[in-house]
């Protein structure tokens, strides 16, 4: 099977492979996997004033697809609020992406992901809030 | 010696084709005993002079003896195999979703790899060590799960669970094995 060109840019130039502070009151930690391929990626967003996504990190052990699709969606969700984050679907990455049917899953991780990770900062704020 | 291959399209499961209990705990040489038998009688050179269909019976009946002992062979796969046969496909592609604190695990395991490079005998058999035995005890956990028919829903979830979580040892093994 061959990868599109842009899988192979991301996976050979991942944009924001690291690590932010999960301890963080502003940092919202997604962390999913693939049982059937095991794949594990872990996607972390910061967010600042008016709920708009400063910075995103992910690491991801995975396949090429994997990878890239990770990678493609933290360039997407920085300078978008929570809520446009939420709106980014899998269907997008993997048309970007030009992900073959087999690999479709990749692109559904890294949705559940940002998912994870937005669900977890809301957590975070809720508890901030009631404390 | 029967003559005829053995039915391929037998609706006995593996165990039944190997003529084992059909248990997770096998033995090994009696399976690789009765799988070089089988084969030997479905072989395609003792059908050279039959006719189309009988050729092909053959053939599907080797595909199947080969299936099966993949299958039986590998106590992951064996497993697998045996919740399957009480309606859960455990390791295929779904939204089986694992706890966090596992991944956590398989990340924190994969970053360790990655720093340890080659160099670093001492912490690479550390974490070779500690991967074997979390499938030592994971094969444990799903071995006292099973067999799985019979069992209760939550039961057969928590064994799917498992072997989820099996699979992800072994990738990781893997990939400690690609890094020596």
């Amino acid at each position: 099977m061959a990868y599109s060109n842009k899988v192979i840019d991301h996976y050979e130039n991942p944009r924001n492979v690291g690590s932010l502070d999960k301890s963080a009151g502003d940092v919202g930690t997604g962390m999913v996997g693939a049982p059937a391929c095991g794949d594990v990626m872990k996607l972390q967003i910061r967010v600042g004033e008016g709920g708009v996504i400063s910075d995103a990190k992910f690491k991801t052990y995975g396949c090429g697809s994997a990878i890239a699709s990770s990678s493609l969606i933290t360039e997407w969700v920085r300078g978008r609020t929570l809520d446009e984050a939420l709106q980014i679907k899998n269907a997008h990455i993997a048309e970007e992406l030009e992900l073959p049917p087999v690999k479709i899953h990749c692109s559904i991780l890294a949705e559940d992901a940002i998912k994870a990770a937005v669900a977890d900062y809301k957590k975070k704020a809720q508890g901030e809030a009631a404390a | 010696m029967n003559s005829a291959p053995p039915d391929a399209d037998a609706d006995g499961d593996f165990f039944a084709l190997f003529a084992l209990p059909r248990s997770f705990e096998l033995d090994d040489g009696e399976l690789s005993r009765r799988y070089r038998a089988l084969q030997a009688a479905a072989h395609p050179d003792r059908f050279a002079g039959k006719s189309e269909p009988e050729k092909q019976a053959a053939l599907a009946a080797a595909g199947r003896i080969n299936e099966g002992y993949r299958t039986l062979k590998d106590p992951l796969a064996r497993a697998a195999y045996m919740l399957s046969l009480a309606g859960i496909n455990a390791l295929a592609e779904s939204g089986a979703q694992m706890s966090p604190a596992f991944l956590t695990q398989q990340m924190e395991w994969r970053e360790t790899l990655e720093a340890n490079g080659n160099d670093n005998d001492n912490d690479s058999k550390k974490l070779t060590r500690e991967v074997r035995e979390a499938e030592a005890a994971t094969a444990a956990e799903a071995a006292a799960l099973l067999p799985a028919e019979g069992r209760g829903e939550s039961e057969k979830q928590k064994l799917a669970d498992t072997l989820r979580r099996w699979q992800y040892i072994r990738k990781m093994l893997a990939a400690i094995k690609e890094s020596e």
